[in-house]
């Protein structure tokens, strides 16, 4: 189980992740709305976990990754986005996400990029 | 966007309603996800027509709408929309409030209500609020909708496209924001590719348009790609008009 914080503009997104995650016994310690939001709360919670969206009003997810990284090298983010593969997925990855994932998605899909950012993290592992 | 706009013939029009039909069915997840539509309560129908065409192809009249529309870039660039009637959006409003709020089995294991819902009764609700987080889900369905098209254009013809952040227009009495963006896609690209998605879960029905209107130069991108990858452009269905 993980303390994971949910980023996303899209509340009904937040939630769909939420009820996703509560049903797999992970614990859903925040949700943000933006990526500011989503850095304050970072700080304050330091959760295991991040899924975080990448299109988002008033600063998109990829800087909102840079910051969380910044601040916490360690720090396990997935991106989860509607923009496909692509530049978007590479950017991520350099940026230093653990995982990426494409909406939609089925619950076991999200399970699966979760178990394995969980247990690859230490090696640098990375999950789509 | 510069460059004469291509004449498209009926063959091509047909060509890309072929492929953008291989795309289609990963609509069906998207509304899963998003308004627990199941699969089997959605029923899709491709029609590629030329802009000045669309309402005649869709039956849409001139009803109000509700959309949201985005610009996409990269290898095929253009405009992509989300439209419902505004009568059908109210329809929609209630599939995702009980679908998502939990509405229909209150205390659902599946349902889920919204922190500024939650301890109130369901009368209580203010319908404003309510109709709020309609909206946000029907922007959310669209940005997921036009992403798993786009996906499939990636993973079906090795098209890299991105969207910008969708707007959603709540309330289009007049259809402006629909024939501003016909009329854009009349005089630079000739093509509408539209998913006619048709949902009826649980006794409702409501019918929403997934319109991706391609440049003439995403629409030369396209052909010139199936061309390359030895795509037949002689093919003719039964009943379709003449080229």
């Amino acid at each position: 189980m993980a303390r994971i914080l949910v980023v996303d503009d899209a509340q009904i997104m937040c939630r769909i992740l939420q009820t996703m995650l509560e049903k797999a016994g992970h614990e859903v310690v925040g949700i943000a709305y933006s990526g500011r939001e989503g850095l304050d709360m970072y700080r304050r919670i330091r959760p295991d976990l991040v899924t975080l969206d990448i299109q988002m009003p008033g600063g998109d997810g990829l800087s909102c990754l840079e910051d969380i990284r910044a601040i916490d090298r360690d720090a396990n983010v997935i991106m989860v986005t509607a923009l496909g593969r692509g530049p978007a997925e590479e950017e991520s990855r350099e940026k230093g996400a653990s995982g990426y994932l494409v909406k939609p998605f089925r619950p076991e899909q999200l399970y699966e990029v979760i178990d394995h950012c969980l247990s690859d993290h230490e090696q640098g592992g990375w999950s789509r | 966007m510069t460059g004469s706009v291509m004449s498209v013939s009926r063959l091509q029009l047909e060509l890309l309603r072929q492929a953008f039909s291989r795309g289609s069915e990963k609509l069906k997840s998207a509304l899963q996800m998003i308004a627990g539509i199941a699969p089997e309560d959605v029923a899709l129908k491709v029609i590629a027509c030329r802009p000045g065409e669309f309402h005649d192809r869709t039956g849409l009249g001139s009803d109000p709408l509700t959309l949201v529309e985005s610009n996409v870039h990269g290898d095929v660039e253009g405009d992509i929309l989300l439209v419902q009637r505004h009568a059908d959006f109210q329809v929609f409003g209630r599939v995702i409030e009980n679908a998502v709020l939990g509405n229909s089995s209150p205390g659902s294991e599946d349902g889920f209500v919204p922190d500024w819902l939650e301890g109130r009764d369901r009368a209580e609700r203010d319908e404003e609020t309510t109709c709020q987080y309609c909206e946000d889900a029907f922007t959310e369905m669209a940005n997921v909708l036009f992403g798993g098209l786009l996906v499939s254009l990636y993973e079906n013809f090795q098209l890299a496209t991105f969207q910008d952040m969708p707007r959603l227009t709540s309330l289009d009495r007049r259809q402006v924001t629909l024939s501003k963006n016909l009329s854009r896609a009349a005089r630079e690209g000739d093509v509408a590719l539209n998913v006619e998605i048709e949902c009826f879960p649980g006794g409702s029905d409501f019918k929403s348009w997934l319109v991706f209107l391609p440049l003439s130069s995403g629409v030369r991108t396209f052909l010139d790609h199936q061309t390359a990858r030895g795509v037949p452009r002689t093919v003719k269905k039964p009943g379709m008009p003449p080229g």
